[in-house]
């Protein structure tokens, strides 16, 4: 009987036990001769006596409490399909979001009817991962004024393997300017909002008046930008080309790391230099 | 009577080879790794073939979802200027049809589609230059681009050609040898002697397939032997990201 190898690195139909005292998870499957065989090119790893195979490489595999960017692609019956970047779309169901008028309210068949106007197709919103389905479909909440629809800002994908997962994922950046750090690989970059979501939340635990809990629910929804200074655009445009070098030199993406390269990137004067394989390079040599 | 000689009595072929000597074989993983979820790029001689796997995904058409398993399809395009004389290709054409469905139903048998259902896996191939068979080109950039993909699979597939001049087998043939020869593709299943896909386009006589058979599992195990340490690299250099 061999012992699996844990440091290993595994390729489709390797053989990695012919013990059959483990159990075989994600990754694997026993073959013809009752051996355990890898499925997939990655990492072998081990909880107890279950063996998978983690794949290093495709597309987002969604974790209970992960903070994703996704976008509206349907509107359905009780519920809206997210797409965020994995197998299969999310579903976002009617009652895990917050509408306007507070926590506590019910939800009638009015806003069933009005679901379009609260988040219709192609609309971008942050929301937490609140269940996994076996098949790789997901369930998605955003009961907390953390989440909601995005505005004031551009969306930049980067392959999901490139984001490391931390407590915080959005992140107050110099410049006047936020980036929201999906585990998913979509990053929103935004005009910095004037107060924080924690204070308010801060704020309504102390116990202020209802009416200013219901607009800051209404602002959640809310389809219109506000102004956004040309000043604030190139530093959102130099955060989205800093991100893209990031990704072009295969480099994990987080804040501090954000910070840092667009620390550097102010050597150029102009955004659009960034642009450059040479100055990306450049760039993230200087990083490390 | 042809103008070359296909096979010299010393052991020669067109090229120089000897009758069980592959071209030179390249292969890498992620190389379009912005455009796609998996990529991979495949020169067997000359011949070069460029994979882009998209998916597991959620369907475009809800008419092509399947909810015990993925849907796998394939687009082959070949490039205009590929071969020796400029020909403008369309997919629709029926012999790069017949192509896409014969990939289908090879892949159909090593891939692990009930693991993701109601999903669909669009895989594209380019043929950037074709120099003799495309189709064992197309198996084994498509192998490597679903792994890299991390579509969950058997085994790989790896696929060699093999022309027969008389009664001599020529291993991976080029150009001149397929267009003067009958010739056989060969897919094995990883390091079985299972040939998962055989197809001849000519008539062969039946006693001389089994020499062609075994002479192509041989080269098909050596470029499995390739490709499986060329995803190694791979993977170690998806690890070493992390630490970065």
């Amino acid at each position: 009987m061999e012992e699996p190898s844990f440091s290993g690195l595994f390729t489709p139909g390797e053989l990695i036990t012919d013990d059959p005292m483990w159990m075989r998870g994600h990754g694997t499957y026993t073959g013809q001769d009752r051996k355990t065989y890898s499925s997939v090119a990655g990492k072998l790893q081990r909880v107890n006596k279950l063996l998978t195979v983690k794949q290093l490489n495709g597309r987002y595999d969604p974790l209970v409490g992960d903070h994703i960017v996704g976008r509206i692609t349907e509107v359905g019956n009780r519920k809206w399909s997210v797409e965020l970047g994995a197998t299969q779309d999310a579903s976002l169901q009617l009652g895990s979001v917050n509408l306007p008028g507070g926590v506590l309210r019910r939800k009638s068949d009015d806003d069933e009817l009005n679901m379009r106007e609260f988040l219709k197709e192609g609309d971008l919103l942050n929301a937490e991962v609140q269940m996994v389905y076996q098949d790789g479909g997901c369930a998605l909440h955003t009961r907390s004024l953390r989440y909601g629809k995005l505005r004031n800002g551009m969306l930049c994908t980067v392959p999901p393997n490139l984001i490391l997962r931390q407590v915080t994922q959005s992140h107050d950046l110099e410049g006047g300017v936020e980036a929201i750090i999906g585990a998913n690989g979509y990053i929103w970059l935004r005009q910095s909002q004037g107060q924080k979501p924690e204070q308010q939340t801060t704020r309504k635990a102390n116990g202020l008046n209802r009416l200013e809990q219901d607009s800051d629910a209404a602002l959640i929804f809310k389809d219109t930008n506000d102004e956004i200074s040309i000043q604030t655009r190139q530093t959102i445009s130099r955060y989205y080309n800093c991100i893209q070098a990031l990704a072009d030199c295969e480099m994990m993406i987080f804040g501090s790391r954000l910070r840092e390269i667009y620390e550097a990137s102010l050597v150029y004067a102009d955004a659009a230099e960034l642009l450059k394989i040479e100055v990306k390079q450049d760039l993230c040599r200087q990083l490390k | 009577m042809s103008r070359y000689e296909i096979y010299s009595p010393e052991g020669l072929r067109v090229d120089g080879r000897r009758y069980n000597e592959l071209r030179y074989f390249k292969c890498a993983l992620g190389t379009h790794a912005h455009a796609a979820d998996g990529s991979a790029m495949v020169e067997m001689g000359t011949s070069q073939v460029v994979c882009t796997v998209k998916g597991p995904q959620e369907p475009q058409q809800r008419s092509s979802m399947d909810t015990k398993k993925a849907v796998l399809r394939v687009n082959v395009h070949v490039a205009p200027f590929s071969s020796i004389t400029r020909t403008k290709h369309t997919s629709n054409e029926k012999q790069l049809q017949e192509l896409s469905m014969n990939l289908e139903e090879t892949f159909a048998d090593v891939v692990l589609a009930h693991l993701a259902p109601r999903t669909e896996i669009i895989v594209d191939l380019h043929v950037l230059a074709q120099d003799g068979n495309i189709m064992a080109g197309c198996v084994n950039a498509m192998c490597l681009g679903l792994i890299d993909a991390g579509v969950p699979m058997l085994d790989f597939i790896a696929s060699v050609g093999v022309a027969l001049a008389d009664s001599v087998p020529l291993l991976d043939p080029n150009h001149i040898e397929c267009s003067e020869l009958p010739n056989l593709t060969v897919g094995v299943t990883g390091k079985s002697n299972k040939a998962s896909l055989v197809i001849a386009e000519k008539r062969i006589l039946l006693d001389r397939i089994k020499p062609s058979l075994d002479l192509a599992i041989m080269g098909c195990k050596t470029v499995h032997d390739i490709m499986d340490e060329q995803v190694r690299i791979r993977l170690n250099s998806l690890e070493d990201r992390i630490k970065r």
